[in-house]
């Protein structure tokens, strides 16, 4: 008893000491190939949004921010019990703001994945610093056979992790000369692209497509983002004689070609044909009437469901307005791939710990198969293509009835494989 | 309340050794407590000195990153300023080179601070930074990625010869010398030429799709020409088809440029805050670090006398315990024990606890009670002994004057001749030996008288013994009063009488005889009448013995006695 009374104040001393230099349970090596992401009890999970938030295309990179806090709604704003965090950066919708934007965003090691970005242009520079970095991308908007595979082969852009929900528009090319050459008779006509690797694709599949079919693409035309002046491009269409002009452009400069090829009496009887990009309200409502008779060919919206009137009327009550563009669906899905994926691989530890697997990710990603998106059913392939290809030709012939009226008026639809 | 004073009782059943463990165990607790202190705040001290020069050691790496990497824009300001007027390949030399050289430089060190941070114990804040030295890393990497890119894609458009522009330039002398002879032809080639100039001015696109316009228009003016011969026709369009490929490549090259230099704007747009915030908070970070060492040191000052204090009052605490456990237990008992000493046997320590001593404390009042037991029946015998041995000291007393009584009478009777009260025979040699002594030592004289009464025999025969006796005791009475106070008178035996006489030479003697003599003749004894005594007078010489000096004596006295009787005789001196 004396004893044990002698020995319990150096032992209760030793003991103060041994608290009091403060040891911590080493972590295990991670066994992840490209690293892991660990997240502490409390601690965010980080997610990195590169979207194009300023400039004419700021609505489609907010559609694309919508999708994915609609997603995080959903789950009540927590993964795994984590608050989610969103490192937003913007591109500018520029090939180089998506490499500077993905940088930014790798630099921080706690980053799990990144949900981006709106234009393919920033897709292939972002996705190849992203994809260095080791970590996942998934797109709800992208689109350029480039980032992921063209004819069935890894694309030039392809890069390792990035995945979309959005259609490849590979087809979307095909479609718009199918449609020009088969349902419009047109056997010359002339392209304009602004040097973006998405237009550049969509206008490279419509003339393999349509010189394929017999037609001749007589002019394959660049203008350049920002410019004002479509006189010049527009006289070498006519000087072309291009029976249909296809220019699958964004806003502004779509809506400068449209609006100067009317006021050119030479192309009144060109057909005039964009894509998906310039489907949207705004654009309709900036060219109004000049857009009549002007075809679009864009990704076939998804069948109405009550799912999609669920999501819509969730948007209408957060955002306090009515969607502009349907690509916040495929946003919405390209969300709940990424926090499926996370939530399946995430090695749950003591008191909320977290580990994550980059390579483990990647992998649950590319397995994607049959989710129930709302956009379809949804499978990831080897190149990153979530989407089914199927898509649509559409006719403006009421601009009063927007882009609702718009996408009601399908006068063709080209889905191969289907 | 019951905790306590179950407490307090369980540390009263402790021992000794127990509570001075307890108590010396605290103090070594609170000893180990401030060295704890104090070796915690020099641990902070050290900490905020290495962070200090760890934040220091980071302002220095940012500032030298981004002296780098600011000199490599530099030079790759000065390469696109000064190529068109040193040359490509030089500006190559002097400018891209070193550029590459030095964007090295600036992801070697970016990488080397970001390791730093990461290693060092610098804020979290500043630690959080790491990601933007990341950032600035790889944008300083993809700096030299694009800075090769856009020389690959200036070299594309500009480099001397095969340049696009370099290109241009023969294309357009040989096409402007080809169309010359039409005079429509010539006019819309300058119309063309026009349109690239003002291309490459404003790099405006629609300018270099009106030159392609202008040219497809030449084109068709080219097929039929009339003033140009077939064979210039067909080289004006050779010519012209290479002119307006070669043209048409440049707005594609200059859009990648702007967009490289785009490319540079963004990294700078996201660098430059970077550098500027990693030396603010690098600042921050020694401030902060300078702060920490006061207030560790003002901390670290408040706990070590706040810990002194501390220790100071718990060991006055342990001191008062100490005290109440054993000191004052120690004290009573000694009190106690001093009551008992004074003669208190009623004296009892109030000490009580289960230690060594509360046991102590029983022992010492069983004893004290067995103590004064004992002592109350010792009393008693003592009283009765002691008046037992007054009444024995008493009788003993009585005793010791009776025998001091018989003892002075015995030595009287011893030293006295007990008719006449002189001296006896035995004290007279002890006289005669004393001087003799003191003669032989000394050389101190004396002389003896001794006398014989005459006719003493007849005096008894014819008035009885007891009339001798009367005449012997006066005749005393008589030398007792005639002989000096030194001189010492006995009966040497019989009717023989002595005197010795101390530091007395012969002539004196005799004369003491002579008066003697006259004394006893002129004295009426009582019955008898006149008594004569005869004298014999002898002085001590050198080699005389009591003995010797006793005979010369008795020989003059005999003398005296043969010459008639009634006479004084003095020896001669020297033996016999």
């Amino acid at each position: 008893m004396h004893l044990a009374a002698r020995l319990i104040l150096p032992c209760a001393l030793l003991g103060a000491i041994f608290l009091w230099s403060g040891c911590a349970p080493a972590p295990e090596p991670c066994p992840d190939k490209l690293g892991c992401v660990d997240i502490g009890p409390g601690e965010p999970l980080k997610l990195g949004v590169i979207q194009a938030l300023t400039g004419k295309v700021a609505s489609l990179g907010q559609e694309q921010v919508r999708g994915l806090e609609l997603a995080l709604a959903r789950r009540g704003d927590l993964v795994l019990g984590h608050k989610v965090q969103l490192l937003t950066e913007d591109t500018g919708c520029r090939p180089e703001g998506g490499a500077n934007a993905a940088l930014k965003v790798v630099a921080d090691p706690k980053v799990v994945a990144i949900f981006g970005t709106t234009c393919s242009g920033d897709a292939a520079t972002a996705a190849e610093v992203m994809s260095k970095a080791g970590l996942s991308m998934i797109s709800g908007n992208n689109s350029a056979p480039f980032l992921t595979s063209i004819g069935g082969q890894r694309a030039p852009k392809w890069a390792a992790g990035y995945l979309r929900t959005a259609p490849n528009e590979e087809s979307a090319g095909p479609a718009a000369a199918r449609h020009a050459f088969v349902q419009l008779g047109i056997r010359k006509a002339a392209t304009i692209n602004d040097g973006d690797i998405y237009t550049r694709g969509l206008t490279e599949g419509f003339r393999q497509e349509f010189e394929k079919l017999g037609g001749r693409v007589v002019l394959d035309a660049t203008v350049n983002k920002n410019d004002i002046n479509m006189e010049p491009v527009l006289t070498a269409v006519v000087n072309a004689k291009a029976d249909l002009l296809f220019f699958p452009l964004f806003q502004p400069e779509g809506n400068h070609v449209l609006l100067q090829a009317r006021k050119m009496p030479s192309l009144a009887k060109t057909v005039l044909m964009s894509d998906g990009s310039l489907i949207e309200g705004s654009f309709i409502e900036a060219v109004k009437e000049a857009a009549i008779g002007m075809y679009f060919v864009g990704p076939t919206p998804p069948a109405k469901s009550p799912g999609l009137e669920t999501l819509a009327a969730e948007y209408q009550a957060r955002y306090a307005m009515p969607a502009p563009t349907i690509y916040y669906i495929s946003a919405f899905d390209a969300a709940n791939i990424l926090l499926a994926a996370i939530e399946k691989v995430a090695v749950k530890g003591k008191d909320g710990w977290l580990r994550i697997g980059r390579q483990a990710l990647r992998d649950a990603l590319y397995a994607t198969a049959n989710h129930p998106g709302l956009s379809g059913q949804l499978t990831c392939n080897e190149f990153g293509d979530c989407a089914a290809q199927s898509f649509n030709v559409l006719r403006l012939t009421d601009p009063a009835a927007g882009v609702e009226g718009l996408k009601g008026n399908v006068v063709f639809t080209f889905a191969p494989g289907q | 309340m019951n905790r306590l004073s179950t407490l307090s009782r369980h540390w009263r059943n402790q021992s000794i050794t127990v509570k001075f463990g307890f108590a010396f165990s605290l103090l070594l607790a609170l000893l180990a407590l401030e060295a704890l202190v104090g070796y915690a705040a020099l641990n902070a001290s050290l900490k905020a000195e290495s962070e200090i020069l760890t934040s220091v050691e980071i302002r220095q790496r940012v500032f030298e990153m981004d002296g780098e990497l600011e000199k490599a824009r530099r030079l790759h300001r000065d390469f696109f300023l000064k190529y068109p007027e040193i040359g490509f390949a030089k500006a190559h030399e002097q400018y891209f080179l070193p550029a590459k050289a030095v964007i090295a430089r600036v992801v070697a060190v970016s990488d080397d601070l970001r390791q730093l941070v990461a290693a060092s114990n610098v804020s979290v804040t500043l630690r959080e930074r790491n990601k933007d030295i990341t950032l600035y890393l790889s944008s300083a990497q993809r700096f030299a990625e694009i800075f090769e890119e856009l020389v690959s894609l200036v070299t594309v458009l500009a480099a001397p010869g095969n340049g696009l522009l370099g290109q241009l330039a023969p294309l357009n002398e040989g096409l402007a010398k080809a169309v010359r002879g039409s005079t429509e032809a010539q006019l819309v080639f300058l119309e063309m030429e026009r349109h690239v100039h003002e291309y490459l001015i404003t790099r405006q696109r629609p300018h270099l799709q009106m030159a392609l316009n202008t040219g497809f228009e030449l084109e068709r003016l080219l097929r039929s020409a009339p003033g140009l011969e077939p064979g210039r026709r067909d080289e004006a369009r050779l010519l012209l088809r290479d002119y307006l490929t070669v043209a048409g490549r440049i707005p594609d090259i200059d859009v990648q440029i702007r967009g490289r230099f785009n490319d540079f704007a963004l990294q700078a747009q996201a660098v430059d805050p970077i550098s500027r915030d990693l030396k603010a908070l690098a600042a921050l970070e020694v401030e902060r670090a300078r702060g920490r060492i006061d207030g560790a040191r003002r901390l670290a000052s408040v706990a070590i006398i706040a810990t002194a204090l501390t220790g100071l009052a718990f060991a006055l605490a342990v001191a008062g315990l100490i005290h109440a456990s054993v000191t004052r237990k120690i004290m009573a008992l000694t009190q106690t024990a001093e009551e008992l000493h004074a003669g208190n046997l009623n004296a009892r320590t109030q000490v009580q606890s289960g230690d060594e001593i509360g046991v102590l404390a029983a022992t010492f009042n069983d004893m004290a009670a067995r103590m004064q037991d004992l002592v109350g029946n010792l009393e008693a015998n003592v009283a009765q002994r002691t008046e037992e041995l007054g009444s024995a000291n008493d009788k003993l007393e009585q005793a010791v004057r009776e025998l001091d009584e018989k003892n002075q009478a015995l030595n009287v009777l011893t030293r006295t001749e007990r008719l006449t009260g002189l001296a006896n025979r035995r004290r007279l040699e002890e006289s005669l030996q004393t001087e003799v002594l003191r003669a032989r030592r000394y050389g101190k004289l004396f002389s003896i008288i001794l006398l014989d009464i005459d006719h003493f025999k007849s005096i008894n025969d014819r008035y009885g013994h007891q009339a001798g006796d009367n005449v012997l005791i006066a005749i005393a009475g008589v030398l007792t009063r005639t002989a000096r106070e030194t001189d010492v008178v006995g009966r040497f035996g019989g009717e023989e009488f002595l005197l010795v006489c101390p530091e007395t030479e012969i002539q004196v003697v005799a004369a003491l005889a002579e008066r003697l003599r006259l004394e006893f003749a002129s004295t009426d004894f009582p019955l008898v009448g006149q008594v004569t005594s005869s004298f014999g007078v002898a002085a001590f010489s050198q080699g005389d013995s009591v003995k010797s000096l006793v005979q010369r004596a008795d020989e003059a006295l005999y003398r005296a006695k043969n010459n008639g009787r009634n006479c004084v005789e003095v020896a001669e001196n020297g033996v016999g």
